[in-house]
């Protein structure tokens, strides 16, 4: 009897948590890379599901979105593939052109993208990618380099210029040095990709609170969009480079997305 | 038997459906009696407490105009567990105690009549009383607001005329301001450009939204600049959209969840 009610108690768990973790191992990066996936907990092999990925920031791993809110109840309620892979703690999610070994963008475009299309019913049409600080430069840089794959994006106290940061978060460990590599640094920056968007009337949303040392570099970016009349969505409010600011306006991501999803 | 029934079933589902209340309040100081929408949680209880939001209209719009914005609004007073209140503004009043018609005294009509009303005949928890409006009820909310911070937790704005005196004789505000040339005055002192001083260092939050290819967008970026200059703790939402419907159905549920962020546990 014991046992019965330990076996119903191992279902529900299962049933309740439905996330996966898929360790990736390959040479585009230097160690294998995490990624938790949360599936809606109806999620039925016979329907089609939009995708989010999640990024986190400096210093962070695949663990840190899910710990700022709990992202199988965001799974839940928006009916979302939600999925978080790492960032190897400081890779800032580029291609380094200094060190062949640390391919982020392809690992994430050619390696782990396909993956999960492959294991999960992702509804290829609707893939958004959102990402605090580190991460919501890599959001935008991989919307913006692969304008095809993703539908939107969004950004979260993003550093959205690093060629305002030259000595920090070792961005140089993957660029090279700032001095001597500036127009390295440009093509990876999101501000000076602006405008390489095609459809100016894609929409993307960024939010920045006010306290926050990435607001200068949020300000200059927006200020850039309505000059080049890209119709994007700036949140600019109170708070602050932490947890608490993330927490309470990722959701505002999600419903974006939900918005723009297209009709099934 | 069963066409009673069926009948009967109608009359409670549409009973439901348009469960909001109507109050009309007259003033000797307002041109015509004001008519008021109210919807009620649909859980309310005379035993609880609950949040007050006001919506303001905009110029040329009425009373009626926010439940068409909203679609339904009961729905969101149920989700919110809000008390919504659409009060009319008198065509083109801008709110405010219009300094060239003595009968058109629509601040003190709302700070004197009406919200003193709606304290007295329903449940509201008078320490979160919210105002929000949109276009010309955007400016009203913020004038009602930095006049009153007493009264007001916070306001909001949706495509507002948040600088009156940026629109000097435009024929839908002379009736309220008079001619700008005769008196600018008038016009400056009721900007509530000029009023956000009023909560400077009260630790007061607000939230304003505008869309980008709105002819008002300037009023609300030049307000979040001195905002900022201020140290005033605004939410200020820069998005694609133009002076439309549309564009209000699609942000305005922003201001309500904003202002649930912001009731006191």
């Amino acid at each position: 009897m014991k046992n019965y009610i330990l076996i119903i108690i191992i279902f529900l768990s299962i049933n309740i948590f439905a996330q996966d973790i898929k360790v990736f191992e390959t040479h585009s990066i230097p160690k294998p890379d995490s990624v938790q996936i949360f599936k809606p907990s109806g999620y039925s092999s016979a329907e089609k599901y939009s995708l989010v990925i999640l990024l986190h920031g400096w210093s962070g791993n695949y663990k840190q979105w899910n710990e700022i809110i709990p992202l199988q109840n965001f799974s839940d309620k928006y009916n979302f593939i939600i999925a978080s892979p790492d960032g190897l703690y400081d890779s800032w999610y580029v291609n380094s052109p200094v060190n062949p070994g640390s391919q982020m963008e392809t690992f994430i475009i050619t390696e782990m993208l396909p993956a999960l299309c492959e294991k999960y019913n992702v509804d290829k049409e609707n893939i958004f990618i959102s990402g605090l600080s580190m991460g919501g430069h890599g959001a935008l840089y991989l919307f913006f380099k692969h304008q095809d794959i993703f539908k939107s994006a969004g950004s979260l106290s993003g550093i959205l210029d690093i060629t305002a940061f030259p000595d920090n978060w070792n961005i140089a460990g993957y660029l090279g040095k700032y001095e001597d590599n500036q127009e390295i640094w440009k093509k990876n920056s999101d501000i000076f990709l602006l405008d390489s968007l095609i459809d100016k009337e894609r929409p993307f949303i960024f939010g920045c609170g006010t306290e926050d040392f990435a607001y200068q570099v949020n300000k200059n970016f927006y200020e850039k969009c309505l000059q080049l009349k890209i119709k994007a969505t700036f949140i600019s409010q109170p708070g602050v480079h932490n947890a608490e600011y993330w927490k309470n306006n990722i959701e505002s991501h999600l419903r974006f997305f939900k918005e723009i999803e297209c009709k099934k | 038997m069963k066409k009673i029934f069926t009948i009967l079933c109608l009359l409670f589902l549409s009973g439901k459906d348009f469960s909001y209340e109507q109050i009309i309040l007259n003033a000797p100081y307002v041109l015509k009696p004001d008519t008021i929408l109210v919807y009620l949680p649909a859980k309310y209880s005379t035993a609880k407490q609950y949040p007050l939001v006001m919506l303001l209209h905009g110029w040329h719009q009425t009373y009626k105009f926010w439940n068409q914005v909203a679609g339904d609004l009961q729905k969101y007073a149920d989700r919110y567990n809000f008390i919504l209140v659409c009060p009319d503004g008198f065509w083109d009043s801008w709110y405010i105690d219009s300094p060239v018609n003595p009968r058109s005294k629509v601040e003190t009509f709302f700070i004197k009549n009406i919200i003193p009303t709606l304290t007295s005949k329903y449940k509201v928890d008078k320490k979160n009383i919210f105002i929000t409006g949109l276009s010309m009820g955007g400016h009203g909310s913020m004038y009602l607001f930095l006049k009153h911070p007493d009264i007001f937790k916070s306001a909001g704005s949706l495509s507002g005329t948040l600088d009156v005196s940026a629109f000097p004789n435009k024929n839908s505000m002379i009736n309220a301001f008079g001619k700008y040339e005769v008196n600018p005055d008038n016009w400056k002192k009721n900007s509530v450009y000029n009023l956000l001083d009023n909560i400077k260092g009260k630790n007061k939050q607000i939230i304003f939204d505008c869309g980008t290819e709105d002819n008002l967008y300037f009023c609300s970026k030049k307000f979040y600049e001195k905002c900022l200059d201020l140290k005033i703790k605004a939410t200020f939402i820069s998005q694609p959209g133009v002076h439309k419907i549309d564009y209000w159905r699609k942000t305005f549920e922003n201001h309500f969840r904003f202002f649930q962020s912001l009731v006191s546990k």
